[in-house]
């Protein structure tokens, strides 16, 4: 669609989906319109009889905040999460915000802060906090031919232990842009927003082959730590699936708010996987090695 | 004779020579090395005495000192018991 | 005021097993999901579409919602009762009898208003002449007032009926000690003594319950007392199962009003009686209701109140706002105030507030 279009579905409440996530996001903030022209054009539209999981608005705090040291909020159907940020920040929070909607409210799954990709009906979940290197290296891996399941959230159903994509743009700061950029000719990015709380931030397009054809039959069948550490070669170490349980559990967003459920459930994705931490300097080796693992 | 039980909201997972363990009513989630699990294993059916755990685990698990390995189980079950994982019971 | 919404007709429907929902649209389901939500009703409405035999038929998406709250109701429930556990072990050893209210005492009472409740803090009373003891006791086990400004100490100490929140150190839950049901700076004084001697001893050593009619007076008294509704039709939908499940016993409605008469409780139960018929439908004898009338306010008052409260027990939510539901959640607001201070210690303390606000912004 026309960006005259998309500004004024994005003015009205545009109504997409990610994934099996349902979105309607409300802004009239420039950059945002933006960050979806470059970012979100591949994702299918919902009409107004589908529903919605989460009712976002992006907004100016106030016609005064708007112009004087111009702050954005971020609603989450009427309730305010976060405190209001730069203007200049509008996308990025839309992107944190939706991160905080689905992790708060999405406990019929077990949610694990992680990036996770596949190939070939398997999937590798690489958890890790921020900083740790696993967008870097997520979207190293999405820039090799691996599908882009999600690059902050793994999203385990209890029902049936399926893992659920959210592919989203990847979010990738500082050093970790000028890595991608010379790693890939074929990546596309949104505008890079400058002095976050992280530093220098901008989100990285997904491929549309990953937004195709997800079967929802891959299995996960490794876990991969991954920590980034300048100067240090390339080495996987094996991991006892123990020590990797209680090293989920600290990546996990909601395995103690789901009690005995939660452990069921990591009990039986760490019992059908390989576990791994994986120290890396170099992100071709880094990648290469986990192809290897992969074919093994 | 006490006897040692496992106690009853405590689930757990043996993954290899580990042990997970969960305690239903703290929340709590506990990774034990191969003697607890072990011990777990064989006291989640049944009670049983000290005496009984220790002729398994003797056979399971190498040492030359009997007396060694007892006062090594007296520490196990008596860790395992403030963990809230086994009962003592008379 | 519309008060039909999907939810709360949702409501009518599955808290008294009448169900009437087939009419229901996609639409119509993601109202009720989004109204739950902000009324603090997600897990309760799941759990009674789940009872009905419901859950199963909806949408996935609006079945996923819902699911996802009971989960977290569940795990809820366990930790709350290992909670309670830990706090009535200290009391117990330390001599101090410990009272359930509210969340805690309908689950430890398996009570039908546990059904689906999710609260966040432990609340608790205790004799008044034992507070510090309690107090002390728990400090010695892991627990810590949250709140050390001095002001706000005060506050709760002199004049509140509960001593400032406590939290766990390792555990982070939180602990509410009151001392009786309203403040001593409240216009309304119910005897504290009478609700100790009716209470109800439950099975667990050292725990006990407010008696059936005074369980129901203190959830009206609490809800029609508050200045900030988010609960607010959560809690009727308690007092809605409180009533249905104590009124088996037919004598019940004579106890509760003459109780309520005793205790000088008679106006919040008027309310409470008033807004949960009207509401949720709530089955009340219409003789019950004629003799509440006494404790009416003139009639002008109930249309004001009216004019308040159909707005403000609806969820926060656009859907179930009108351009005089902001104006009459602030009026709410201070009369809460009013309700449970007098002018002259209630200015000085709102200016305190606000100043206190100030520099804490500016730092």
């Amino acid at each position: 669609m026309s960006q005259f279009e998309l500004r004024n579905r994005l003015a009205d409440g545009l109504r997409f989906k990610v994934g099996n996530v349902h979105i309607s996001i409300s802004s009239t903030i420039p950059e945002v319109v933006e960050h979806f022209e470059a970012l979100y054009c591949s994702y299918e539209l919902l009409d107004k009889s589908e529903f919605i999981d989460f009712y976002i608005q992006v907004l100016a705090p106030s016609i005064f905040r708007r112009f004087f040291r111009p702050q954005v909020n971020f609603s989450f159907d009427g309730f305010f999460p976060f405190k209001p940020l730069p203007y200049s920040q509008a996308a990025a929070m839309f992107e944190w915000g939706l991160n905080w909607c689905i992790t708060t409210h999405s406990h019929q799954y077990l949610m694990i802060h992680s990036s996770i990709v596949e190939k070939n009906g398997e999937i590798l979940i690489l958890p890790g906090a921020s900083g740790k290197g696993k967008s870097t290296l997520c979207a190293a891996l999405v820039c090799s031919g691996w599908r882009l399941y999600s690059d902050e959230m793994a999203l385990i159903a209890i029902e049936n232990g399926k893992i659920f994509a959210v592919p989203r743009p990847i979010s990738l700061k500082n050093q970790s842009l000028n890595i991608i950029q010379n790693f890939s000719n074929d990546v596309v990015f949104g505008s890079t927003v400058t002095n976050t709380a992280k530093g220098d931030l901008a989100f990285m397009k997904v491929p549309e082959q990953s937004l195709e054809g997800i079967s929802g039959d891959a299995i996960p069948s490794k876990i991969i730590f991954p920590f980034y550490k300048g100067k240090s070669a390339t080495h996987f170490q094996a991991v006892s699936k123990g020590t990797a349980f209680m090293q989920m559990i600290e990546n996990s967003f909601n395995y103690n708010a789901l009690g005995k459920t939660g452990f069921e459930v990591l009990s039986k994705i760490i019992e059908n996987c390989d576990c791994f931490n994986l120290t890396y300097d170099s992100l071709e080796e880094a990648v290469s090695g986990i192809n290897r693992l992969g074919e093994k | 004779m006490s006897k040692i039980s496992l106690v009853d909201s405590v689930i757990f997972r043996l993954l290899g020579d580990e042990c997970i363990t969960y305690l239903g009513n703290s929340g709590d989630t506990h990774l034990l090395d191969s003697i607890s699990a072990a011990i777990i294993n064989e006291v989640k059916e049944n009670p049983l005495s000290k005496d009984v755990l220790f002729n398994i685990l003797s056979e399971n698990f190498e040492s030359d000192d009997d007396i060694e390995l007892s006062l090594c189980l007296d520490s196990y079950i008596l860790e395992l018991s403030s963990l809230g994982i086994l009962n003592m019971e008379n | 005021m519309v008060i039909n919404t999907p939810l709360i007709v949702c409501l009518r429907n599955i808290l008294h097993d009448e169900i009437k929902l087939s009419n229901f649209e996609a639409m119509d389901w993601e109202l009720v999901v989004r109204q739950a939500r902000k009324a603090n009703l997600l897990s309760r409405t799941a759990y009674f579409l789940r009872e009905n035999n419901l859950l199963a038929s909806l949408p996935d998406k609006v079945q996923g919602h819902f699911i996802s709250a009971l989960y977290i109701y569940d795990a809820n429930v366990q930790a709350y009762c290992w909670e309670v556990e830990q706090i009535n072990s200290v009391l117990s050893d330390a001599g101090v009898p410990c009272l359930l209210l509210k969340g805690v005492a309908y689950i430890e009472s398996n009570l039908m208003s546990r059904k689906g409740r999710v609260f966040s803090d432990v609340d608790i009373m205790v004799p008044k002449d034992q507070l510090k003891k309690a107090e002390r006791a728990l400090i010695k086990c892991g627990w810590i007032t949250s709140d050390l400004n001095p002001y706000n100490q005060k506050y709760y100490r002199l004049w509140m009926h509960e001593i400032p929140p406590m939290t766990h150190l390792t555990r982070h839950s939180n602990l509410d000690i009151h001392h009786s049901i309203l403040p001593p700076t409240a216009k309304l004084k119910p005897d504290n003594n009478k609700f100790w001697e009716s209470c109800i001893s439950l099975d667990k050593n050292n725990l006990y319950t407010l008696s059936q009619v005074d369980i129901v007076l203190h959830s009206a008294t609490h809800l029609f007392h508050e200045g900030e509704f988010d609960n607010g039709l959560r809690d009727l939908t308690d007092l809605d199962l409180l009533l249905g499940e104590f009124s088996i016993d037919r004598s019940f409605w004579d106890k509760l009003l003459n109780r309520a008469r005793e205790q000088s409780l008679g106006r919040p139960l008027f309310y409470a009686m008033r807004y949960s018929s009207i509401f949720l439908q709530t089955k009340i004898p219409a003789g019950v209701l004629k003799d509440m009338e006494s404790e009416a306010p003139p009639k002008f008052l109930v249309n004001i109140m009216d004019f308040l409260f159909l707005r403000a027990l609806l969820p926060n939510h656009v859907s179930c706002s009108d351009q005089w539901t902001g104006l009459a959640r602030w009026i709410l607001y201070i009369r809460s105030h009013l309700l449970r201070m007098p002018l002259y210690l209630l200015i000085p303390h709102l200016l305190r507030k606000s100043w206190m606000g100030f520099f804490a912004k500016k730092r």
